[in-house]
């Protein structure tokens, strides 16, 4: 793990750098809060990772005319956070009459588009110059195509006072008319150091006692998720009361993809002895083969020192031992069987041709 | 080597009457032309030392050409040396003796000027001799040597045997010389030169060749000696080109559009030589024109290069150049490049300011040759004389090119261009500058006016009504929104022809839509806009209708529009006017032409759900209204817009050129302060796929926080905005196994891949198991004939082994067992794996999957069988299996075979048999269809009469039944009244109806209802309803006949419950057929 804690790289701003966490104020007892609401960021400042975007954003939150947005990416990464900071910074007070905020949760059918966000993009609110109402329209992608179909030539005739802004996961299931009225801003994952960084904050507010491994486990556990790693920190921290590697992994519970990497690996040089080692260490760590076999799935699929063709080889095997353990049977011989299976494909076949 | 190409030249200046020659004769001409010709350019040179080394063959056209030879040529190639030879480190000035000797001869003192510089001019001829020379002398190696090597590389490359077939004997010396590094031939070039040559060419030519090594630095020793050699032969080809082209403008004014000589005159020097020193290569010869041969586009679709990865990519280091140093050429791609695929070489040339055409023209400067060029391209190429590089020409080019074109020709011309442009941009950035001025004096105005009238009226002035919205705080996009006709960028033709017909609405209603008129525009009352989204549809269509002078009424997806909707709120709107037409606001003339409206119906294609019936509904207003309306769409094709057909005139818009837009974009771009050079336009324009509105977004976007963009930020930027859709089956199966993903060279990730198939993950795997077969995988890569077969069938044994397994793992996910955690397996085991063996070029039309109507087709027989097994289960102990194997084949031949057989006679023996058993009627005409192979029911002949005889005696006996379902007894038919669901059941229902006489039906029911149960009333019913209204009995046996189809067919589709329901369940099964 190459995470060195004082890294400042890819802060989104100075300002994020420099400050000290302060949980938000806007629960009443903060305790009662878990740690992703109670510091989830009130300012763009405080945003961290796609320093680029969050910059742009800034720009518009002092200009205003924000222009139609997209914001798509990976869960955990501060879409919805940015666009609420965003139209917090540009309404200011009126964000409770100039903002309508929609998730999936809400009903958004083609009744509520034609009725509510119509009705609200001609209601009339005063703003300052430069300053539009702002509809925010979060989990966009679980919208029908009806319902987006509706909002095209809403978008386009309001534009004078309403803003759309849209957040989702994947933005090709947002119709490709609504994609070209909108500025398209694409998160990436956050890097391990701007994770560190944060949950260093959160970790010094809550005076969390921790030691290096535990926050490089949190860190390896979330995978760019920011949501992810300050869940685990503070399951970890109510759990065990102390973050170390292995209480994180207690908590996360999966096998450490580390691991099944080395045993892969191991098994792409014909090692099979090393291999089966590594797999014991992992099912007597307890691990179902269920989880054994599905992080095998996963790093294999990225493993970037393995070629296509071998890739895609072992997956077969890993896949046909999946098939297996799901059928119920769950030993580790069926482990050990893909194991040496795997080792066996790049291994010289006349080896196995029995002497005569 | 280059004899072909002075072939072309020298053959057109001699046989120019021959061109017009049918095209087939054509090539071969030229190929026999080819050796008289290159001594004539030979020979005007260098008349005394080639008779040396000259072979007998030359001899003879020798005195003949030597007349002829052209008066122009001197000064043009003169010129044309004394250019490139001041930029060449050795100039060879002091050489000449000879040929100047020899030039006054026939310059007849011309000119001093020209003689001065005659001397490096015949130096590259003795160049041309020795190619010419030396491609006869190994032309015996070569051959071999050529044959063996494109067999090796590409065994569709026809040029070779085709050019060797058609011509006589000694002539495929120079079509083998095609073959382009041997390196003997070096070899022998250079022995040549010393053995047969005057001693003063020998340095310069090492000194030429000298010359073109420094920018070919790459690739192995082998590669750059053979384009060194290649180069400079070819460089001198050019000269004769360009030679004989002057000399032919200046002789026959028609020919050939002069282009090099163009270049030559006020081209500077310093460019000129790095574009003579570019080594060139020389393209092969077309293949002969056959006009009996059809070109098959499935054989040759590989063809253009554009499809498969480069063979060695990334082997080359691909070198950074000035900026914009390409501005002002103009390239052409064709063939497989060595090692950049094409995307990537249009992409540096576009970098660096270059343009790229998709074929070659006058204007072409280069075309880039790779292997396998089309044949068509590389006709074209020899016809207009365009230089040919290859790839590493093109990188030695961009080493090489001073920033912004340096001062040469084309980048000066560029330049200019450039200034025009950016004149007319700030022109139109003043213009609109002016107009928002104007707009906010005219608001000023009003405002005062507004408050005059106020204090006239001794009220306190009210306050301002409407706030004309600050342009500062407008969306670019509707900022800049087009205002005038010449805003538009592309699409003009059809703005106006709206507007045209927008025109004529009146008088078009006046005729009553009879006159359809020139352009057919009279015919209609509505028309519909479609094309894909962000080009300007709604723009277009609001801004003909404002220059029309239309009052504009608009609806969208915003607003429901059900039937109901459609019907009720439109035709209140039909004959309405509009206000406008009769007042105005304050301070502002009634325009009477406001009067009339147009309906713009925005995103018909958007009717989704809560639209019930609002398509049909618009159809039929659009055949009858007294407004003309505009409809819009994205997709006119889409089954839902069928109702438009014919009724409304199709006006499809198209995606702008990049033309097109640029300037525009341009022209915002200096409005706003932002610095676009125009590379990034393009980039821009091309990344966005044309949509303006996003561009105009992305400029906005960028705009935010920087002032300048370079070509990288913009290509990033576009990468980022490129708008992600949910591709269709038949795209993630192109892209799959033929989109090159699985191509060595290909930056697709395994987890890219495994997307693909979540895109559409019901159907991913179905396309790639219906298409797999179709490909010529580029696994298969070099191997010829058996070797090709055999890779190519394991290859597709692995595809269907995997596919196999996927099948496995697709029956634990749907299966019992909902293993949904099994889907990234699937994935990899059905549509990835398998593509990675397979994928290649895609040999046919990618069809849709026929597992669907197979799959059902399986169902509905296993339903018969099902059936049948239950009705034999008293007498017959066989599961489903034993009966459909060992019974049904018996049964068949007993019962369909014999009523074939013996006819009528034998109708009451199989009715006995299939009593016996239980078996209805249904089944009968099941077993008929589950027949297979001999017993296939294509095959069975059954007379009409035996039918007929069969059906009435079935009808009119009574039957066993061995049991009886309980949804049999109850409900008899009067579920007939049941509501459909859906419209189409509705209307199919109706044409039922229709075709069908009523009594009939209610026969039908009652037969139904009463199947097992009230059989001998029935039967008296049938009989009566027979005998009555026909008298002649072969009538009426086709009536039964008839009916007794309706029987079968009613069974064919409707689920087994729905059978006793009657008549409407036989209305749909129908229905659908």
């Amino acid at each position: 793990m190459a995470v060195t804690k004082g890294d400042e790289m890819g802060e989104s701003s100075t300002a994020a750098a420099k400050q000290l966490l302060k949980p938000n104020s806007n629960g009443i007892a903060n305790y009662e809060l878990p740690w992703v609401e109670k510091y989830r960021p009130v300012f763009l400042d405080d945003i961290v990772g796609n320093t680029e975007t969050i910059e742009r954003l800034k720009i518009i939150a002092r200009e205003g005319n924000m222009p139609h947005m997209i914001i798509s990416g990976m869960p955990g990464i501060g879409k919805t956070t940015s666009v609420l900071c965003l139209a917090r910074q540009l309404l200011g007070d009126n964000y409770k009459e100039a903002v309508l905020e929609l998730n999936a949760s809400d009903e958004r059918g083609i009744d509520v588009v034609r009725n509510r966000i119509k009705g609200f993009a001609q209601k009339k609110v005063t703003l300052p110059q430069g300053r539009q109402k702002l509809v925010i329209l979060d989990e966009a992608d679980s919208m029908t195509s009806g319902a987006q179909q509706a909002l095209r030539r809403t978008m386009e005739i309001y534009s004078s006072t309403t803003r759309f802004a849209f957040a989702c996961n994947q933005s090709n299931k947002i119709i490709e008319p609504l994609q070209s009225r909108c500025a398209i801003l694409r998160y990436s994952r956050l890097t391990d150091a701007q994770i560190v960084k944060r949950l260093l904050q959160i970790i010094e507010a809550e005076k969390v006692e921790y030691s290096e491994d535990g926050l490089a486990a949190l860190v390896f556990s979330a995978e760019g998720d920011m949501r992810q790693a300050i869940n685990n920190l503070q399951s970890t921290f109510a759990g065990f009361g102390f973050v170390s590697g292995d209480n994180v992994f207690k908590v996360v519970d999966s096998p450490h993809p580390i691991k099944v990497q080395a045993m892969i690996k191991a098994c792409y040089e014909g090692k099979v002895d090393a291999a089966l080692e590594t797999l014991k260490e992992l099912w007597n760590l307890g691990y179902s083969s269920h989880d054994i076999i599905s992080t095998m799935f996963r790093v294999t699929k990225t493993i970037p020192t393995l070629s296509e063709h071998s890739k895609l080889e072992f997956i077969k095997e890993i896949g046909f031992t999946h098939m297996k353990i799901l059928e119920g049977v769950q030993t580790l011989l069926q482990l050990s069987g893909c194991i040496a299976r795997l080792a066996k494909l790049n291994m010289d076949s006349r080896k196995f041709i029995a002497p005569k | 080597m280059p004899a072909d190409i002075r072939s072309f030249f020298g053959g057109k200046t001699n046989t120019p009457i021959r061109e017009k020659e049918s095209k087939k004769e054509e090539d071969s001409k030229k190929k026999r032309s080819k050796s008289r010709k290159i001594i004539d350019d030979s020979d005007d040179d260098e008349p005394a030392p080639p008779s040396k080394r000259a072979t007998p063959k030359r001899a003879p056209p020798k005195n003949a050409v030597k007349k002829e030879s052209p008066k122009g040529e001197e000064t043009s190639t003169a010129d044309y040396f004394a250019m490139s030879s001041k930029a060449k480190p050795k100039p060879a000035k002091s050489t000449p003796t000879k040929p100047k000797a020899v030039e006054p001869i026939e310059s007849n003192g011309r000119s001093s000027a020209r003689k001065k510089t005659t001397a490096s001019y015949s130096q590259p001829k003795d160049d041309d001799d020795f190619a010419f020379l030396d491609d006869d002398e190994d032309a015996g190696d070569d051959i071999f040597a050529a044959d063996v090597k494109k067999n090796g590389k590409h065994k569709d490359d026809a040029y070779v045997e085709v050019d060797s077939d058609d011509e006589p004997l000694p002539k495929p010396k120079k079509t083998s010389t095609k073959s382009k590094s041997v390196t003997n031939k070096k070899n022998e070039d250079v022995d040549m030169k010393e053995v047969g040559d005057d001693d003063f060419v020998v340095p310069d030519d090492s000194d030429d060749m000298m010359d073109i090594d420094k920018p070919v630095t790459k690739s192995g020793s082998k590669k750059r000696k053979s384009v060194d050699l290649e180069s400079d032969e070819d460089k001198d080809d050019i000269t004769p080109a360009a030679k004989s082209s002057k000399s032919k403008s200046a002789k026959q004014p028609p020919a050939k559009k002069p282009r090099a000589p163009k270049k030559n005159e006020p081209e500077s020097s310093a460019v000129r030589a790095i574009l003579d020193n570019i080594p060139t290569v020389r393209p092969p010869t077309p293949p002969p024109q056959d006009p009996d041969h059809k070109f098959d586009w499935r054989k040759a679709g590989a063809g253009g290069g554009n499809a498969g990865p480069p063979p060695a990519a990334g082997s080359k280091e691909i070198p950074v150049g000035e900026e914009n140093c390409l501005v002002g050429l103009t390239f052409v791609f064709t063939g497989l490049l060595e090692t950049l695929s094409r995307e990537e070489g249009q992409e540096l040339v576009k970098r660096y300011g270059g343009k790229v055409t998709g074929s070659p023209s006058s204007k072409t400067s280069f075309v880039v040759l790779g292997t396998d060029a089309g044949p068509s391209k590389l006709r074209k190429i020899s016809d207009l004389k365009i230089k040919t590089i290859n790839e590493d020409g093109l990188l030695a080019l961009i080493r090489t090119m001073p920033a912004n074109g340096g001062d040469g020709k084309a980048a000066e011309k560029n330049l200019e261009k450039k200034k025009a442009e950016l004149e007319k941009i700030k022109k139109e950035a003043e213009e609109m500058e002016r107009e928002e001025k104007s707009k906010a004096l005219e608001a000023k105005k009003a405002e005062k006016e507004r408050r005059r009238l106020a204090a006239e009226k001794g009220i306190a002035p009210p306050p301002p009504t409407i706030r004309q919205p600050d342009p500062s705080s407008q969306l670019w996009t509707s900022k800049y929104a087009p205002t005038s006709m010449n805003q538009i960028c592309g699409n003009k033709g059809q703005v106006e022809k709206i507007q045209n017909w927008l025109k004529g609405w009146a008088k078009a209603h006046k005729y009553g839509f009879a006159m359809k008129g020139p352009e057919g525009l009279g015919g209609y009352r509505a028309i519909i806009v479609h094309g894909p989204p962000g080009i300007g549809k709604t723009t277009a269509a609001h801004l003909a209708a404002k220059l029309a002078g239309y009052d504009v009424l608009e609806s969208n997806a915003s607003d429901t529009r059900s039937k109901k909707m459609v019907e009720s709120g439109l035709n209140e709107v039909l004959n309405n006017n509009s206000l406008l037409g009769y007042f105005a606001g304050d301070g502002k003339k009634v325009d009477e032409h406001k009067k009339k409206i147009v309906l713009i119906m925005d995103e018909v294609d958007g009717m989704s759900a809560g639209d019930r019936g609002g398509v049909g509904a618009l159809a039929k207003v659009c055949k009858k209204t007294d407004i003309p309306l505009i409809l819009i769409c994205n997709d006119r094709k889409l089954p839902k817009m069928k109702p438009f057909d014919h009724v409304t005139l199709d006006v499809p818009f198209r995606r702008p050129t990049v033309e097109q837009v640029r300037s525009r974009i341009a022209t915002i771009c200096h409005r706003e302060g932002l610095k676009l050079p125009p590379n990034v336009i393009d980039a821009l324009i091309e990344g966005s796929n044309k949509d303006i509105r996003q561009i105009i977004n992305m400029i906005s976007t960028a705009k935010l926080d920087q002032t300048a963009m370079d070509f990288d930020k913009g290509k990033s930027m576009t990468k980022a905005w490129e708008k992600h859709v949910v591709l269709k089956p038949w795209d993630l199966c192109q892209k799959l196994l033929g989109g090159g993903m699985f191509a060595p060279a290909s930056k697709a990730t395994l987890n890219d891949k495994i997307e693909l198939y979540f895109n559409d993950h019901e159907f991913s795997y179905l396309m790639v198991q219906e298409n797999f077969l179709k490909t010529k995988p580029s696994l298969i890569g070099q191997l010829n004939g058996k070797e090709a077969n055999l890779k190519a069938l394991q290859l597709a044994d692995q595809a269907a082994e995997s596919i196999s397994d996927g099948d496995l793992v697709d029956r634990m996910i749907h299966g019992s067992q909902q293993q949904w955690s099994l889907m990234p397996t699937h994935a990899v085991f059905s549509t990835v794996r398998p593509a990675s063996y397979v994928a290649g070029l895609v040999q046919s039309q990618i069809a849709f999957t026929s597992w669907l109507g197979n799959n059902s087709k399986m169902n509905k027989l296993l339903r018969y069988v099902k059936e049948i097994q239950s009705h034999m289960r008293l007498r017959s102990s066989g599961d489903r299996h034993e009966i459909r194997q060992q019974y049904l084949p018996v049964l068949w031949t007993r019962m369909i075979k014999r009523l074939e057989m013996e006819g009528k006679d034998s109708v009451d023996e199989v009715i006995d048999l299939m009593d016996s058993y239980f078996l209805t009627k249904d089944d009968f005409d099941y077993m008929m269809e589950l027949g297979l192979g001999p017993q296939d029911q294509e095959n069975v002949r059954l007379e009409t009469q035996t039918k007929s005889a069969f059906t009435r005696l079935y009808n009119a006996r009574t039957h066993p039944l061995p049991f009886m379902k309980a949804s049999n007894v109850v409900a008899p038919a009067k579920m007939t009244k049941e509501v459909p669901d859906l419209e189409e059941a509705m209307e199919e229902e109706d044409d039922e109806i229709a075709v069908e006489p009523k009594e009939e039906d209610d026969d039908e029911t009652d037969l139904k209802k009463d199947k097992y149960i009230k059989q001998p009333k029935v039967k008296k019913q049938a009989a009566e309803r027979k005998a009555a209204p026909r008298k002649a009995s072969k009538t009426k046996a086709k009536n039964d006949d008839e009916d007794d189809e309706d029987d079968g067919s009613e069974d064919v589709k409707p689920k087994k419950a729905a059978k006793p329901r009657g008549r409407p369940a036989g209305a749909k099964g129908k229905g659908k057929k």
